[in-house]
């Protein structure tokens, strides 16, 4: 066998190989990342001490600021901080008259509350799932469940589906798998939204966009009033742990199924492409 | 040294003798072909390797703009002075430890640092053709970047056009040929090569 002959036949093996790493089971997937994550971790320190050591020579700065630029960014920093205290004693405030109010006219329901965890996204898929779901930096250790919506400033990017204590798998709107209850804003609708239908094992999507999503099942009094451009939002009829009236996306067409019913695509209000960090809201 | 055992009558029924020659033994060890090429070999990939691939998956969160592989001028030495088998197997801890690190799907930078290796041991002849040494390591290093921001662009862009993969390729290749190609892959193949080498003694 020539040099040539031989290096191409070992580099054909390489790739059988890796084309069985790609393939491994989720959970042996997992079980060899936390193996190699405990194998790396001297040199990971090893590495971060070197990484910190040297920008702390370069005078801890980030890359291209002067002193000047950090300090008025830093001061910029400050009066926010301010602003964001009194906008929150503000709201407590009115918080409290809203519920003396309600108190006074005796009224039952409280307004309901939330809170919102900023969270990184750790990883994404994408030779495989890019736009069908995305690892998060909190899991359960933080108060996140299996349902809790995951949303951007533009509306809601996914759904919690499994948490372990510091890590979260989210199941976002490009996916297939996605399947939620959902309102029509100001009209008295209730319905179901899907994630984009995929046939079976198609990769043809790998790097593009995912289709509209459909909305279908409605009920409620005005169930045929569905417009183009009705906001689609989201209910917590079908779990507790989503929160009520984030936007979903618009109606963008309709459409009528092989049973004869009406259904409407809808396109999601988030972009998905450019994701580094998520909100999760806890109700 | 003798050891010897001896019967009543004083004859000798067993010998040992122990000679310790220095010569040779410093020669078995440390000469230009003995075991201490091969053990500083193994030591270099055994700490070498987990700590490029930790640099190379930290090195973004502290410098962002930075685009500095050391991990990839690791192989790119290695696969000069390696033969391919050795290299490629090498690229398994070494890519799942980045991907590990980098949050990425098992083997995507496998991957990567396996096809770069691949192209290097091809153009191997014509680079060992290159007397200076200095100039064999900016074109490895350098063949070795292009490769690897040209395979990133195809397969790790995420939803990027074809027009924007085109626009970042010069962008991310200057700065990382600067880089990783005029800096830090001479020095880095200077480093290794002289740690590995001995100097040959003199009048040979």
């Amino acid at each position: 066998m020539s040099k040539l002959s031989s290096k191409i036949f070992y580099f054909l093996a390489f790739l059988l190989l890796l084309a069985l790493l790609f393939f491994l089971p989720e959970g042996r997937q997992q079980r060899l990342r936390e193996l190699l994550a405990l194998a790396s971790s001297p040199a990971k320190t090893l590495a971060e001490i070197g990484a910190r050591v040297s920008r702390e020579a370069l005078g801890g700065l980030p890359e291209n600021f002067s002193l000047e630029e950090r300090d008025a960014l830093l001061q910029d920093l400050a009066q926010t901080r301010i602003e964001l205290h009194a906008a929150q004693n503000d709201s407590e405030r009115l918080r409290q008259d809203n519920i003396t109010l309600q108190t006074l006219l005796r009224l039952q329901r409280s307004p309901k509350t939330h809170t919102l965890i900023v969270c990184r996204v750790l990883r994404r898929y994408p030779l495989s799932d890019y736009y069908g779901s995305i690892l998060i930096d909190r899991g359960h250790s933080d108060g996140l469940k299996p349902g809790h919506a995951v949303l951007s400033p533009e509306g809601l990017v996914g759904i919690v589906a499994q948490t372990t204590a510091k890590e979260s798998q989210v199941t976002l709107v490009g996916s297939p798998r996605l399947s939620l209850s959902c309102k029509l804003a100001k009209k008295n609708i209730a319905a179901l939204i899907h994630g984009p239908a995929r046939a079976a094992n198609s990769s043809a999507d790998l790097f593009l966009p995912p289709q509209d999503m459909l909305l279908d099942s409605l009920s409620g009094d005005d169930f045929d009033s569905v417009n183009e451009g009705d906001w689609v939002l989201t209910s917590s009829l079908g779990s507790e742990n989503l929160l009520d009236d984030i936007p979903i996306g618009r109606v963008s067409a309709s459409e009528t199924d092989s049973a004869g019913a009406k259904r409407y695509q809808v396109h999601p209000a988030a972009g998905l492409e450019n994701l580094r960090y998520v909100l999760v809201a806890i109700p | 040294m003798r050891i010897s055992v001896n019967d009543k009558s004083q004859r000798s029924l067993l010998e040992i003798h122990i000679v310790y020659n220095s010569e040779l033994i410093r020669e078995f060890f440390f000469s230009r072909r003995g075991l201490w090429h091969y053990i500083v070999t193994f030591c270099l990939v055994v700490l070498l390797l987990p700590y490029t691939a930790a640099l190379q998956a930290i090195l973004p969160r502290y410098y962002a703009t930075l685009p500095l592989y050391p991990a990839l001028l690791f192989f790119s030495y290695l696969s000069l002075r390696l033969s391919l088998p050795w290299v490629l197997i090498l690229t398994l801890p070494a890519g799942l430890m980045l991907d590990t690190l980098q949050f990425q799907a098992l083997g995507s930078n496998v991957f990567l640092l396996g096809a770069c290796v691949f192209i290097l041991s091809l153009a191997k002849p014509a680079l060992s053709a290159v007397k200076q040494q200095y100039m064999q390591a900016i074109f490895a290093c350098t063949l070795a970047i292009l490769l690897l921001l040209s395979l990133q662009l195809i397969f790790f862009a995420g939803a990027l056009s074809l027009i924007e993969r085109l626009a970042l390729l010069p962008r991310y290749l200057l700065l990382a040929f600067a880089l990783n190609a005029l800096a830090a892959g001479p020095l880095l193949f200077a480093v290794l090569d002289l740690l590995q080498k001995p100097k040959k003694p003199r009048g040979t």
